[in-house]
């Protein structure tokens, strides 16, 4: 009964899902910074892809966290549009159909920052702050 | 001077290495607080760990991976206030009623064949009952573990921490159908576009928090039978505000209550069903609310049976017993609770007081 159990899901699904895609864009960028890492390019284009879809598509979904895509599509209101192209050609770039540049990277960031900030207000509202 | 990341990475790492230490230094004549501070402190030193390796890793002043190593210190760091908060609190204040609970909760889990490991369980929050999920701890007020009635939340509670992905998935699967033929149908027959917004909000809903709460609810009716409806009631008559409210984590408390009678009436239990329908209306009479117009749209009864069943369904292929009060002592008690309160309220303490301590003495040997 208490919201407690109700945002402890919340949260616990945000932060996994903010870890995993934090963990594999820096993966990549230090692959890309020539370091020796070996990024999960495979994993970071399904993510991509999945934020496309739910961008897209208001059926819901459990692949990204509703907060990301509502932060996101809140964050590029007035040009969704090119959001949606950028993640595209993020999503071909990393199936490696083009460079991965730094367009690649600044789209790659720009959901690293959603799913930061939706697992910061996650635990924040479990807090009451 | 060290830059930014790497003050935050030592003062989180002090913090941790402090955990570690508390965790180490909590007595160990308890079996289960044994297992589980080992559980806890593991995945403690497994943070220290990462922080250590992060700190010596070279690219961590990189200013192009500065945001991301910004990032996971926020998960760390929330991690670290987790374990403070919950485990770290709760063992170094561990008193014989939190054994008394997990003993209890123990043989609960064991009586309807839970499939997850029974949680560590103390009576110290102020959010009345709750679950902390990945660390597999469930809290209660201070004053439940000596009084019955409120003790079947907790089957709720446990419910919550399946977590079966599987399950879930199934339950969203059920209710987004559902809602996509009823959003067709709206459309169809040229409703106004607000009502079939609405129904857009609500598919939402259903799928994001409401199918967890509800499906944690026929869970526990399920394994506990009447007396879940019974408490249901109660807490709904203490804590809602309004019985049809409709919040971002719970469903309205009205429909919660119609899911329980529904599973109840599918288990065979009619006449407490029916008695706990009358109790509800009359709670509804006294409090003297009404039911809005869009409660029906939010909450249609064909997907609340249609989930009862997927949930009787799942409990069956998982192993999850129903309520059978032959075999379910903890259960039966819980239920015997309830038709004692119900015939007696005013010498209902006496004899509840009886059966805690026997329950106790049963638990806690001396």
């Amino acid at each position: 009964m208490s919201d407690i159990s109700a945002l402890s899901h919340d949260y616990e699904a945000t932060s996994q899902f903010a870890e995993k895609v934090n963990t594999a864009v820096l993966n990549l960028k230090k692959k890309l910074s020539g370091l020796q890492q070996q990024p999960d390019l495979e994993t970071l284009a399904g993510i991509v892809e999945a934020v496309q879809n739910q961008l897209t598509d208001s059926t819901p979904s459990a692949a990204v966290p509703s907060e990301v895509v509502v932060r996101l599509r809140a964050e590029h209101q007035r040009q969704i549009g090119y959001l949606v192209d950028d993640l595209n050609s993020a999503q071909e770039a990393l199936r490696g159909k083009s460079p991965v540049d730094q367009n690649v990277i600044r789209i790659l960031d720009a959901i690293c920052d959603a799913a930061d900030a939706s697992a910061s207000a996650v635990f924040r509202r479990l807090r009451r702050r | 001077m060290p830059n930014l990341l790497e003050q935050l990475f030592h003062d989180l790492l002090q913090r941790y290495r402090f955990l570690s230490s508390e965790l180490a230094d909590i007595p160990s004549s308890i079996p289960e607080v044994v297992t589980y501070r080992n559980l806890i402190k593991e995945r403690v030193d497994r943070s220290v760990s990462i922080i250590e390796s992060l700190i010596d890793d070279p690219c961590l002043a990189e200013p192009s991976l500065a945001r991301n190593n910004y990032h996971a210190y926020k998960r760390l760091a929330e991690y670290a206030q987790v374990v403070d908060e919950g485990p770290v609190t709760a063992m170094s204040r561990f008193q014989n009623r939190d054994l008394f609970l997990t003993r209890l909760v123990s043989a609960m889990c064991g009586e309807f064949s839970f499939p997850h490991r029974g949680p560590l369980c103390s009576a110290i929050t102020t959010q009345y009952y709750c679950t902390i999920l990945p660390l597999d701890l469930l809290l209660v007020p201070h004053s439940d573990p000596d009084h019955l009635l409120g003790l079947p939340d907790i089957y709720h509670e446990l419910a919550h921490l399946l977590r079966d992905k599987a399950f879930l998935a199934q339950l969203r699967t059920r209710s987004q159908a559902f809602f996509d033929d009823e959003i067709a149908r709206a459309q169809r027959d040229a409703w106004p576009s607000s009502s079939v917004d609405a129904l857009k909000r609500y598919r939402m809903k259903w799928f994001e928090t409401w199918l967890i709460e509800f499906g944690c609810d026929l869970l526990a009716t399920y394994v506990c039978g009447p007396a879940f409806g019974w408490t249901n009631t109660r807490l709904c008559a203490r804590l809602s505000s309004s019985f049809y409210e409709i919040s971002n984590t719970h469903p309205a408390d009205a429909a919660r209550t119609i899911a329980i009678r529904l599973m109840l009436q599918c288990q065979g239990h009619f006449v407490p069903a029916h008695k706990i329908d009358q109790q509800w209306q009359e709670l509804h009479d006294t409090a003297a609310q009404t039911e809005p117009q869009e409660f029906r749209l939010a909450f249609p009864v064909a997907l609340l049976e249609a989930i009862v069943a997927e949930v009787v369904s799942y409990c069956q292929s998982a192993g999850i017993k129903a309520y059978d009060p032959k075999t379910m002592p903890i259960a039966r008690l819980l239920n015997e609770a309830w038709e004692q309160f119900l015939a007696s309220p005013a010498s209902f303490r006496i004899w509840e007081e009886t059966r805690i301590s026997e329950l106790k003495s049963t638990l806690l040997p001396v």
